[in-house]
This record gives C-alpha cells, structure tokens and sequence, in this order.
C-alpha cells in the first residue's frame, strides 16, 4: 500500500463476506487496487504497514461500541487528516453517521442505494490525486498549492487547504517564523473561487501603529496633515480577493476592536471618510505565537480570535517534517545550481547533518544555510560549507517535559496527560485533541489519577 | 517519526534499540522531550553506542526515526560516523 497515483489503494473493512465481496467489486469499478480487513485488528495492522488513499468501513447495526472504536481508531492517529475515511450501512442511522463525520469521516454511503455515488466520489478522489501529480511548479489543485513536502504532516496541510480554500471560511494560521504561512494563505487563496481577484499581504507588525488605521482601511484626500491624496487601504485593494493579516497579534488593540467590527458587519470607513465601503474580501489571520497564549497575555483579542479562528490551522515546524528537510535542501540546492549554472550536490553526511538539526528558523534557515553552503563549496557540499550552528546543535526552544526511558511507563503518560491539560488551562476537548487521545479516554485517565 | 508516530505512542518507545539501514545497532534512545503544546513527542535523546566510559549523546528530531518493520526497533539512517561528530561537539559546548 502507499501513496501511489497510478493505482491508489481502497482498504475495506467488513467482517461479512458477501459484503465485502460486493464492496470489493464496486471499489476497482473505479479503479482502486482493494486491501480487505474482517476486524478491526487487522485494518489496525495494515494501517501500520502503510496508508491507502482512502478507507471504506462497513457499519452493522446494534455493534455500537466496535463501530465507534474503529472511528477513533482513525480520529486518534490522525488518519483523517492523510486520508479519506467513507462509512457504508445497510441500515443507515444518523447519531453514527454524526459522530462519523465529527471524528472526520468524509461521506456516509446507504448500501446498496448509494453504490454509484461511492463510484463516483471514489473516482473524484482519483482524479484530485492526479492532480496532486501534476508539474511541481504549478499551483496544486489537491491542496498542495504551493507548497512543497510529502512528509504526512504536510500531506495534514494539504488536506485542511483542499477542505476551506472553496469555503470562503476565516483561516488562522498558527506557526513558527520560516514555516511557510504565507504560502499558505497564497494557496488558500489560489485554490479559492477568488483566484482571479489580488491576494493582498499585510504585516500588522511592521506598519507604525499611527499609520495602521490608514493603511488597513484608506483614507481620504484632507483626512490628516499630509494627506495630500485619497488612497486605499489593504481591504480596498484586496477587494474580490484574499487579505493576509499576519503577525496579527501584534496588531494595536484598539484597531483590534476596529477590525472586530469591520468583519461582523462587513463595511469599513476610510479615514476621514463619511460613508462606508462594502467590504469583498477574505480574511485569513497568521501568527508565529502560540494564539491561546496570546488570548491570555492580552495581546490577542478573544472575541477577535474566535471571529478569525473559524478554521484554525496549525502548520508544522521543519523538525517535525522528517524526510521533508532534504527534499526541500535538495530543491534549494536545484534552484541555486538552475541560476548559477553549476552542479553542486551534497555529500551523505552534509545531508545527515542537515537532518540532524532542529531548524528553529525553520524552511527560511535552512534555505539560508543551502545559500551559504552553495557559496562555499566547490563542488560537493561537504559538512564544513553548513552553517556552525548545524554541529552540536542541542538547544531546544519551548515549554517541554523531559523523561529518562527508564521512567515507569504510567507514570510518564500521567505526567504528560497532566501537563498539557495544564498547557491548555484545563480545556479538556483540547488536550484530548492535542494528545491525538479521545475525550472518553482523557477522563477515564483523570477519573484514575484523581483515585490514586 | 513522521506525522502520525509522533502522537502520543509510548510503547513503541521503551526500551527501543536503534539501528541504521543496515541493521548496524546505533545505541538506545535515554530520554522523550515532550512538548506540552503540541502534544507529542519533539526530540529524543539518543545514547550511542561507544568503546569508552564516556557517554556519547546527541539530541535528534522525533521525526527522523522510523519504526522498524518487524516493529521491535527504531531506524535511523544517519550515518555512526556524523552522529559521533555531532556527539563530540555536544559534550564539548
């Protein structure tokens, strides 16, 4: 099994034959290679083995418990996020078919009555995969955008961008400097239906917070000493289109307030302007801060962020995108030699380097370090071109518990349940996210620890 | 490990030996950084394998092992060699 476009990979989950042989038969109609599970014990093993594109359970009536433990199953491991989960019933009923799509199923199918529509939602989701084959350099229609990684917390990205980009939905985007927001938004942003209207990028941090107002809603001609002609703020120019708030917790918060309003009512009013202007735009927020913190520091508005944070997205730092670091270095590397005229490759322990370092500068760093490297060397990079700081690099940034393997095993899990419910100030759905655990299970561990 | 091995799995952890693609036995993982925000397990601490009394440690992104596929040890492929570097450099900062 794996991530193989030209013939994708359906595991079917049915503990009764004839079923599962009648599934099996529907699924290759559109051109899936099938992988069969009776139980819930096998898919978990073949899960392990590898990712199928998609996963079709069939659901029985009256085995509640098998069937919400199968669910989680997919929701704790985050198998939603790479991949599609479809439910079958023969007897649909609406309570499963509800905490299927809450735990991340994508579509509930009646079977037999629905057998042409899972064909055709199965053969949609090929093509989408074609798609995501397509030349690196275009804009990726899958939800790659563009962007590039195929570790699976990029392919996590990409399926959040392929869900909200046709929504219209408010994004926030929530990650570290150098992961790459912008490109994000930008993908949002060309995989929307406003495509054809100006993406429109506004650093909140970088603009005096005197000149804030103006930039962000315009002005007119008069409206303060030296404003000699009218001119458009952000919103204006990003009519029919897509504004970037970034840094935007470091936004003034009585503009926050201003913004707040501007986004429930959907008019702003330039600087000494009479009349409102009909906003058109799409708001996506970034910020390299945890957003929660920020919330209870104060320098985020709460009624602001749950406004923008419609669809929160968190974007992986560099460190955890595994194999991503050297086909991203390589591709740096590929640009570089593309403008100069060269063929520099790396060495295998220059590249091992690279994979040992925790990049807290994240995609910009290691872009930064490749460029050095590129000037340094004269053929191949060797380890002494990279950047000093990618040698004994042991320094970790970040609120952090740290566990000796010997460690009793409980005790470790207790401390970790217990200091991200901390984190999240008691938030327990979050935590429970957080930890990839289900909420049952976060409360049967609390209910344990509070025993003990 | 990548993306979904990264969440919270424990088990798979404990008393995990470390080998490169070759099956060479790289030394054994001596400590989990958690990071408590993002729920998962960051970095870990891997003791090489080493002829003296020193110990030899390099701290390494969770994201670059493996779960081997008879699923009773980490890969790691990275060369001994470039871990020792990294090693010496650590203990001496």
């Amino acid at each position: 099994m794996g991530y193989d476009v030209s013939v994708p990979t359906a595991l079917i989950i049915d503990d009764y034959p004839d079923s599962l042989l009648e599934l099996s038969a529907t699924v290759r109609r559109a051109d899936f290679s099938v992988d069969t599970a009776r139980d819930l014990e096998t898919a978990r093993s073949m899960l392990l083995k590898g990712l199928p594109e998609v996963a079709i359970m069939n659901l029985r009536e009256g085995d509640g418990d098998e069937t919400r433990e199968a669910l989680e199953l997919f929701a704790r491991n985050d198998l939603t996020d790479v991949m599609e989960v479809y439910l079958v019933s023969g007897k649909p009923d609406f309570r499963t078919a509800l905490r299927g799509m809450q735990l991340g199923a994508s579509d509930y199918f009646k079977w037999p009555a629905d057998t042409e529509r899972l064909v055709a939602a199965l053969v949609e989701l090929r093509e989408e995969m074609k798609a995501a084959a397509q030349d690196r350099s275009g804009v990726h229609q899958s939800g790659r955008g563009l962007l590039q990684g195929e570790s699976p917390a990029m392919k996590r990205v990409y399926r959040m961008i392929r869900k909200v980009a046709p929504t219209g939905a408010t994004v926030f985007l929530a990650g570290e400097s150098g992961t790459g927001k912008e490109l994000i938004a930008r993908s949002i942003h060309e995989l929307s239906t406003r495509k054809d209207g100006p993406f429109v990028a506004m650093n909140c941090g970088a603009i005096a917070s005197e000149l804030v107002e103006s930039e962000m809603f315009g002005h007119r001609k008069g409206a303060f000493t030296g404003a000699h002609a009218s001119h458009k703020g952000f919103f204006e120019r990003a009519r029919g289109g897509t504004l970037l708030l970034d840094e935007i917790t470091e936004m003034d918060p009585g503009l926050q307030v201003k913004l707040l309003r501007v986004l429930e009512h959907g008019r702003i009013r330039p600087v000494g302007g009479e009349q409102d202007i009909q906003t058109d735009v799409r708001i996506i927020a970034a910020t390299n801060r945890d957003p929660q913190k920020a919330v209870l520091e104060g320098s985020l508005r709460e009624d602001l962020y749950y406004r923008l944070a419609e669809f929160p997205m968190r974007v992986p730092p560099l460190r955890e995108r595994g194999s991503d670091i050297v086909l991203l270095a390589e591709e740096f590397l590929r640009e570089a030699n593309a403008q100069r005229g060269a063929d520099r490759t790396f060495s295998a322990e220059a590249l091992d380097l690279l994979r040992l370092h925790s990049w807290p500068g994240n995609v910009r760093e290691l872009k930064n370090a490749v460029s050095r490297a590129f000037i340094l060397a004269t053929d191949e990079i060797q380890t002494e071109d990279l950047p000093g700081t990618l040698l004994g690099d042991g320094t970790m940034s970040g609120d952090y518990l740290r566990f000796p393997v010997a460690y009793n095993l409980k005790e470790m899990e207790r401390r970790m349940i217990l200091a991200t419910l901390e984190h999240f100030e008691g938030d327990k759905p979050r935590t429970a996210e957080t930890l990839g655990i289900s909420l049952k299970t976060l409360y049967n561990r609390l209910a344990e620890y509070d025993q003990s | 490990m990548d993306g979904n091995d990264t969440r919270f799995d424990l088990k798979r952890v404990s008393n995990a030996a470390v080998q490169d693609g070759s099956g060479q036995r790289l030394g054994e993982i001596s400590e989990l950084v958690f990071n408590t925000e993002y729920g998962c397990v960051e970095y870990v601490r891997l003791q090489l394998e080493s002829d003296t009394d020193v110990p030899l440690e390099v701290v390494i992104p969770w994201s670059q092992f493996r779960l081997a596929p008879d699923r009773n040890h980490l890969r790691l492929d990275i060369s001994p060699m470039v871990l020792r570097i990294v090693a010496h450099r650590l203990g001496q900062s």
